[in-house]
């Protein structure tokens, strides 16, 4: 029953639910080892049934061949049951078909001393010592032989058969006739001939023709499969932006290796445009730079006045977008990579470091809080510290000077970033984690930063957030990173399905 | 003082020039590889400013050949890349200092004379700010023209400190100094030996302060404290 209902809804695509994520159920892939068996073995039995048919068709066209066989055979079995002590008149065709087919034994060749032995359907034969001498001479001599029996009266499918047999020691003819054949002895005649002459050997062929036929198509696909196991390794090294190395293309099948060359100059090719792009991105940023450079310096040659004050503005917040998008690109490309256990105390130290200039520029301080032994989250070290060093850019640019910036780092991974800055409004608390928002334009930023931020801090299994800094005004940005697997479950294979995690997740 | 600006872009290398020659510097520039080498030939600088990307060579190389030919002016490179490997590479190949653009004029001006603080060719050895000065070989500590002694320890912490001057000194590298200095020290060593330099800098009236970033390090600044 469950077939029967679940058949018309497979049949039927249109019956699926609109929002259903997967197309329509395709055919089950099948394998190519496995279609190529299926039609071999079509195409023997196809074979089988030609020769079968080509047997019967070249019996069909000698038809005296098949009715000299007949009756020889009605002889044989005639002298068989004479032999055995049984009545010949009770083989089946004597006893079905009487005015059909007849059968007579006698002792002697001549004419004159021929002594009756046994006669079934007598009607139909000549007379004993009579009919034709000269001709029934003539078939006794030459032995076997057929001929149309009453050749003048036009009863042309009447035929006569005169074999000699030893039996005992004594010597016996047999001489069998048949008008029409009504049993069909051809017949089965030529049923035995396809059954000894076809059936026969192609059962004994048969399986081990197939087996040569399975192993010929296993052994003859195996480069095939080769190359498809190889292929996905292009697909994963693409994915986690290492340059994939070609296919090996010796020893492949001429139709195979135009395949491997083509998926080869492609995945090649693929790997340009990436690199490209990637170059790209970090080119412009490097190339925007240098004019910068110039504008910072130009405006600081101005005299004093407020224009120079709103140009330096300008050109401040251009620097930080270049360098947000430069963080961007660098981030974009080591999120393909894979993240692996890592102390987080020195990435975050290193951003600290990196920064300190800044903030002496601003006559600020940076405080920096950390567990004395390691941390370890699952993460990649350039992508921390991209979000850490956002969060800590505007922690420096939005405190006043003289103050202090705290960053601090708890037993779980947990950062913490504390500004004295004008704070975030509640209203925009979970706003400003988004793409293009910019809150407040008088504090300026572009938009990406923080956004940035919140996309690496989700690649980590973890969340980032904003709230008023606890006793005193500024705000606090938590950023919590996901702490490494469990320990104990670290088998081989937990390890292995993590490591695909990352690649799922964009 | 002479300076050598080595930058292919014609605007920045004019304007870099222009900011050091209103600030008192000699300054010479060179567009490419070639002029620079010229230049480095005939004169003697100072300090030398070179860009990592020229028309005809890396600036790399550049380095790479000056150092090869014994020019040991100080050295700051300008780049535009951050990238933490590179600078690593860059001082492994013989910088002395690295600006990455877009640099302010205080940076520049910053970076520049703390390069002709150091004691350049090994003649040079006394490295000062404000009124302090300290004598590299015979390790005098003068301040404000008066001869102070104070104990290896905290003069190994001065010394890093005025060579890396407004800027932050990872508290591993004055452990470092300390001890190579002496073998025998105590977890907060380098935090006592701070907080009596901090204390012997004030009382002999240094027109210098040392500011602590905790977990980090600390700066060492020729403004006085507030």
């Amino acid at each position: 029953m469950p077939a029967l209902t679940t058949e018309p809804a497979a049949r039927e695509p249109a019956a699926r639910e609109p929002g259903s994520p997967q197309p329509a159920p395709q055919q089950p892939v099948r394998s190519l080892q496995r279609i190529l068996a299926f039609r071999i073995v079509l195409v023997c039995l196809g074979a089988t049934v030609a020769l079968t048919a080509y047997v019967a068709a070249i019996y069909l066209m000698d038809l005296a061949e098949l009715r000299q066989r007949a009756l020889a055979g009605m002889a044989a079995s005639v002298v068989e049951e004479l032999a055995a002590g049984r009545n010949p008149a009770l083989l089946p065709p004597f006893r079905d078909y009487p005015s059909a087919y007849g059968v007579r034994v006698f002792n002697r060749r001549s004419v004159e001393n021929r002594k009756l032995v046994a006669e079934v359907n007598p009607h139909l034969l000549p007379p004993l010592t009579a009919a034709g001498g000269t001709e029934s001479d003539y078939d006794i001599t030459e032995g076997l032989a057929v001929r149309p029996l009453g050749a003048d009266d036009g009863a042309a499918d009447s035929w006569i058969y005169t074999d000699h047999f030893d039996v005992k020691g004594n010597s016996y003819w047999v001489q069998t006739v048949m008008a029409g054949d009504p049993a069909r002895l051809w017949w089965g005649i030529m049923e035995k001939e396809v059954r000894d002459h076809v059936m026969v050997p192609v059962l004994f062929l048969m399986p081990g023709l197939m087996l040569a036929i399975l192993l010929t198509i296993r052994r003859s696909l195996e480069p095939l499969t080769r190359i498809s196991r190889r292929a996905a390794g292009l697909t994963r090294a693409i994915e986690s932006g290492n340059t994939p190395s070609p296919l090996p293309v010796a020893g492949l099948p001429a139709e195979v290796r135009d395949l491997v060359v083509a998926i080869n100059g492609m995945s090649a090719s693929l790997d340009q445009l990436f690199q490209r792009q990637k170059q790209f991105a970090s080119d412009v940023a490097h190339e925007l730079r240098t004019p910068l450079a110039v504008m910072l310096l130009e405006t600081a040659r101005l005299a004093p006045s407020p224009e120079r004050e709103s140009i330096a503005d300008e050109v401040q917040g251009l620097i930080r977008m270049v360098n947000q998008l430069l963080r961007l690109a660098q981030a974009e490309d080591a999120m393909l990579r894979e993240r692996a256990p890592l102390d987080i105390v020195p990435a975050v130290r290193r951003v600290c470091e990196d920064l300190a200039d800044r903030a002496m520029a601003r006559s600020q301080t940076i405080e920096f809080d950390a567990p004395d032994g390691p941390v370890v989250v699952f993460g990649h070290p350039t992508l921390i510290e991209i979000a850490v060093t956002n969060v800590l850019d505007n922690a420096i640019r939005l405190s006043p000077r003289g103050s202090v910036v705290s960053v601090s780092i708890d037993t779980a991974g947990t950062v913490t970033v504390d500004d004295s800055g004008p704070g975030v409004p509640d209203a925009d608390k979970t706003r400003i984690f988004e793409r293009y928002w910019r809150g407040d334009t008088r504090r300026g930023g572009s938009g990406i930063g923080l956004a940035l931020v919140s996309r690496i801090v989700r690649l980590h299994d973890g969340a980032a957030r904003v709230e008023d800094r606890p006793g005193g005004t500024g705000a606090r940005f938590v950023l919590r990173f996901g702490p490494p697997p469990d320990r104990p479950a670290d088998t081989r294979a937990a390890r292995l399905r993590r490591l695909r995690v990352p690649a799922s997740l964009h | 003082m002479r300076v050598l600006v080595i930058e292919d872009n014609p605007r920045l290398s004019a304007v870099v020039a222009k900011l050091l020659a209103d600030h008192g510097f000699a300054v010479d520039t060179a567009a490419d590889g070639e002029e620079a080498e010229a230049a480095l030939r005939i004169a003697s600088y100072d300090v030398v400013l070179l860009d990592l990307t020229l028309p005809d060579t890396e600036g790399l190389a550049l380095l790479r050949r000056m150092r090869a030919e014994k020019i040991m002016a100080p050295v700051i490179v300008v780049t535009a890349r951050s990238e933490v490997v590179q600078r690593v590479q860059l001082l492994d190949a013989g910088a002395d200092d690295y600006l990455v653009k877009p640099f302010s004029m205080d940076e520049l001006l910053a970076r520049v004379r703390a390069m002709l603080r150091r004691p350049a060719h090994m003649a040079d050895d006394i490295l000062s700010a404000g009124n302090v000065s300290l004598e590299t070989k015979s390790l005098t500590l003068t301040i404000d023209g008066v001869t102070v002694d104070a104990p290896r320890r905290e003069i190994g912490v001065l010394e890093t400190l005025l060579r890396n001057l407004g800027r932050l000194v990872a508290k591993q590298k004055l452990a470092d100094a300390v001890y190579s200095l002496d073998n025998e020290v105590t977890p907060n060593a380098v935090e006592v030996a701070v907080s009596r330099l901090r204390k012997r800098l004030q009382t002999h009236g240094a027109a210098v302060s040392i500011t602590a970033m905790r977990g980090l390090g600390y700066v060492l600044t020729d403004q006085c404290p507030p």
